[in-house]
């Protein structure tokens, strides 16, 4: 699925060839910015689906009663598990996922600059 | 016609190249296409979804049911399933709850929903995209048509005293021009009549407020000197303009400020009051452009109050900056349209005009 920004750095490659740029070590490292840049979102979509179905995790896990059996697959094994337990596993990962895609987020920032400047000190 | 008017006629295949567009759309088609085949997918979990539910709404009729079991990857064997009431729902994420049927059924519920929240949410994506290759490809077309894209100076035409359109100047808008002239004696007509009634609402506004609304015009009347001097800094040309008249109204305040026209004031001015008739001639003896904020005007003579300006404002603030138009034809429309429209200001210096291919007239 390509997201805009993935987009916008496919253009920026054909742009370059377009123009017939020859230089190959700059152009090389533009190519590595947006291979990472695609990992990056790559990444992204991973942790964001993730989170979305812990988010619903979470809320059926609300709507529970106390005395109902949660268990948790571990690989080929069925555990039981605390109710309160599970709430309390289930938040913990909603938030390291979150502060995984603000994590990510920065980096794709930066990611973005410097590929920006790249291109900025290639053109000149 | 032009004039000595410098323009740029440049090419819309230069600009937006057509080989360009084309990719573009296509690269969109990709997305569309990429899109397209998840909705597919996502449709594919909604139907299976209603099929559990109602398989697991049908489970629990019986107390056991005679079944063939699985056994390994090929083999099955005959069983029965008991404890149909009972379910290991999976919650997301490695986790599963024990639920009875109805249970079961309201979890999968919810979870169609969300699924055709998210089916939604793709279908709302896929239309824009489609509506962006539409638009990458109309541009190819056009581009491939040899559309131009004109750009002129816009140059301010001494005005000259006859009031009929057709000194208004400007080859551009010579051919819209005559084909707008039948249309500008109904436009005037109309506009008188608009006037005519903002006149009555005025005089009835004035009855009830009394005499808040002469404060008011008195503060009014500063800010939109202040205003009209600003106003006329902005455009140098048409200083000695003769004929300027335009109106315009807040919809907020339902006040509007008027231009005077400097001619034929007379008829005008017999409705209004005294006061304000000597506001207006101060105003015409100035030569400026000058603003009055009048709770009842009367603008009428329609034909020759069409200027090549008119003023426009910003609603908030209710100053008035300058807008050109190129002839009167445009301003009876234009202008009762960007009044009644959200407001905005215009320096007016250089006209866009991108002409189709049928209307282009020829400069001569």
């Amino acid at each position: 699925m390509l997201s805009a920004r993935s987009r916008k750095a496919c253009t920026i490659i054909l742009s370059l060839c377009a123009i017939g740029y020859r230089s190959s070590q700059v152009s090389r490292a533009l190519l590595y910015f947006i291979a990472d840049i695609a990992k990056n979102h790559q990444v992204r979509k991973q942790y964001t689906i993730q989170l979305g179905e812990n988010e619903l995790v979470l809320k059926e896990l609300e709507l529970l009663n106390e005395n109902s059996n949660v268990f948790k697959l571990i690989g080929p094994v069925l555990v039981k598990q605390d109710l309160a337990e599970a709430n309390a596993n289930v938040r913990k990962r909603i938030e390291y996922i979150s502060a995984e895609l603000k994590r990510l987020d920065g980096t794709l920032q930066d990611l973005e600059d410097k590929q920006n400047s790249k291109k900025e000190s290639v053109s000149c | 016609m032009g004039d000595g008017v410098k323009g740029t006629v440049t090419p819309l295949g230069s600009l937006f190249s057509p080989e360009e567009a084309r990719k573009a759309a296509q690269r969109v088609e990709g997305a569309v296409v990429q899109r397209s085949s998840e909705l597919r997918r996502l449709q594919g979990f909604v139907s299976e979804n209603s099929a559990l539910i109602s398989l697991v709404r049908s489970l629990p009729d019986e107390l056991s049911h005679e079944i063939m079991v699985p056994f390994g990857g090929v083999a099955f064997f005959p069983g029965r399933l008991i404890h149909t009431n009972e379910f290991l729902v999976l919650l997301g994420d490695g986790y599963y709850a024990e639920r009875t049927a109805k249970q079961t059924m309201d979890i999968l519920h919810r979870r169609g929903k969300a699924m055709e929240a998210q089916v939604e949410a793709l279908k709302a994506t896929m239309l824009d995209l489609e509506a962006e290759v539409k638009f990458f490809n109309s541009t190819a077309e056009e581009a491939i048509e040899g559309i131009v894209e004109i750009r002129e100076e816009y140059v301010e035409e001494p005005e000259k005293n006859s009031l009929s359109s057709d000194t208004v100047s400007d080859s551009l808008h010579s051919c819209k021009t005559e084909n707008l002239q039948k249309l500008d004696e109904d436009e005037d007509e109309e506009y008188a009549r608009i006037m005519a009634r903002i006149e009555e609402l005025e005089r009835m506004e004035e009855l009830e407020n009394g005499n808040t609304s002469e404060d008011n015009t008195q503060e009014n009347e500063d800010t939109v000197v202040r205003d009209g001097d600003g106003g006329s800094k902005a455009g140098d040309e048409d200083e000695d303009e003769d004929i300027e008249a335009g109106h315009s109204f807040s919809t907020l305040d339902h006040k509007y400020e008027v231009i005077e026209p400097k001619q034929k004031l007379k008829d005008p001015l017999q409705k209004a009051s005294d006061q304000k008739v000597l506001s207006s001639f101060i105003s015409r003896q100035t030569g400026n452009i000058s603003k009055q904020q009048l709770k009842e005007e009367a603008f009428s003579n329609s034909r020759m109050q069409f200027p090549v300006e008119a003023h426009s404002f910003s609603n908030k603030e209710l100053s008035v900056g300058k807008e050109k138009t190129a002839s009167s034809p445009f301003d009876a429309q234009s202008s009762v349209s960007k009044i009644e429209d959200s407001p905005h200001e215009t320096t007016g210096q250089t006209l866009n005009i991108v002409s189709r291919g049928h209307k282009v007239c020829p400069f001569s």
